[in-house]
């Protein structure tokens, strides 16, 4: 987030850092997981530095492109009204980006969580996802895979609508 | 009117009535986009008094919502000085508030978050830029809308808040850029006259940027016309005509076609500078081809 900010700032910063980040970030996720896992070997690390790394690319995008949106006469207010640096950023930036932010982090949200279950699969870490695909092969036990797959869905409909849904209908009061 | 209002709006003044309060000396600005080099503004002197209302007037793009914005310390001069109260403007001061064109209201904040603003960036405390932004809005008439979000408001009614904004911090130098051009002519038109009734009342210096000739002749002490690009100082124009002022009384129409006449000559004889060195150029071309 805060490379996302500054780059979003910085024009010369942008142009050298997001070529970059686009190429890492069109680097197949699950490529790198197997690479990970036979470099590092398999365990929680690895399945939580795979989810992150594909977590950062929808917020850092929606970031930076909510960065490079922010009318430049909000800059000039709160230059008028001799807001400092911090304030700055924490009453005119942040809230300006606070849209945009939202749907990076739901996107984020949603990849790291698919990314997660995938890991647990194929590096087998202990997890909701291993245990769905031991139940629905080795085990042989198909209710408790169905039921685990229908927990993980409703968990993600859950934390969406009781966290981003609600933010968002917040957002909806004031944007144009 | 509350205790609050008097004193949010009162301006501490040494007594002088007719006292230097905003300083232009040869002010040049320059742009160097290369391989260009345009001179947007060109060796720009004047002064305006406490309490005066001035109305920088010129043709489109000829610098001068520039010289607004490095009044307003947004912007800094290529070369000269600009000085408020005696000392040099580097940065946006305090005592100078700006009204915008296309509003700038901040969209997630409510009609009062937003006259706040500027108390609140300065650490005034909560109960006190409440109750000043609650008569400042009274005084635009907008104390029922104190809890809309801007996407709620007409246009007129944003740059009523815009206007609430700008005198919350309760300024000496009210700076309007073009504040009235994105307004349908209607609500412009009663939004001046509060302008010019807020003006009378609290004796604040305010300095308008327009291209709105019959607006400036409304509310100015004095205009301001800039040349076209790189503009100077064509003229400095007094208005002594009685306030409220009409549109249809005679000095009135003398001062429009007076400063008129002047724009419109400054409009032809850069046309013809133009024409020449298109004629010039066409002439090289030829030459050229010739050879």
């Amino acid at each position: 987030m805060p490379v996302a900010l500054l780059v979003g700032s910085k024009t010369q910063l942008d142009e050298a850092i997001t070529p970059i980040i686009m190429l890492i970030g069109a680097l197949p996720d699950l490529a790198i997981l197997t690479l990970l896992v036979t470099v590092v070997g398999r365990g929680n690390v690895v399945a939580v530095a795979i989810s992150a790394f594909s977590a950062f690319f929808p917020t850092y995008f929606t970031i930076r492109q909510g960065v490079k949106e922010i009318p430049v006469d909000y800059f000039h207010v709160a230059s008028v009204f001799n807001a400092g640096r911090f304030q700055t950023f924490t009453k005119m930036i942040l809230p300006s980006i606070f849209p945009n932010m939202l749907t990076g982090l739901r996107l984020s949200f949603e990849f790291s969580w698919n990314v997660l279950l995938a890991v647990e699969i194929i590096a087998s870490v202990a997890g909701i996802g291993s245990f769905i695909s031991i139940a629905l092969g080795p085990a042989h036990t198909l209710t408790f895979g169905l039921a685990a797959i229908m927990t993980v869905g409703l968990i993600t409909v859950i934390i969406d609508r009781a966290f981003f849904e609600r933010l968002e209908n917040r957002v909806k009061r004031w944007r144009e | 009117m509350t205790a609050h209002f008097s004193s949010g709006l009162k301006t501490e003044s040494n007594g002088g009535v007719n006292e230097l309060h905003v300083e232009l000396s040869n002010v040049t600005k320059i742009y160097e986009e290369p391989p260009e080099v345009i001179t947007a503004l060109h060796n720009i002197s004047f002064q305006v008094n406490e309490g005066e209302f001035l109305c920088i007037v010129g043709p489109s793009g000829c610098g001068k919502s520039t010289l607004l914005r490095m009044i307003a310390g947004l912007d800094s001069p290529s070369s000269g000085e600009i000085r408020f109260r005696g000392s040099l403007v580097t940065s946006p001061h305090p005592k100078i508030s700006m009204v915008f064109q296309a509003f700038a209201l901040l969209p997630w904040r409510t009609v009062l978050q937003n006259v706040e603003f500027g108390l609140e960036v300065q650490g005034t405390s909560k109960a006190r830029r409440e109750a000043i932004a609650r008569d400042l809005l009274e005084m635009v008439g907008l104390k029922e809308s104190a809890k809309l979000f801007p996407k709620q408001l007409s246009g007129g009614m944003k740059q009523r808040v815009g206007i609430a904004r700008a005198l919350a911090i309760d300024p000496e130098v009210v700076l309007m850029d073009e504040a009235f051009s994105a307004i349908d002519e209607f609500t412009a038109e009663s939004l001046r006259e509060e302008v010019a009734e807020i003006h009378s009342k609290t004796k604040k210096t305010f300095l308008l940027v327009t291209h709105n000739l019959p607006e400036a002749i409304e509310l100015a002490d004095r205009i301001l016309v800039l040349s076209t690009r790189p503009a100077r100082i064509k003229s400095i124009v007094p208005v002594e005509i009685e306030r409220p002022r009409s549109p249809t009384a005679t000095e009135f129409v003398a001062i429009h076609r007076d400063i008129y006449s002047l724009l419109k000559e400054e409009l032809e004889s850069s046309i013809m500078r133009h024409r020449l060195s298109e004629l010039k150029e066409l002439q090289n071309l030829r030459d050229i081809e010739d050879r």
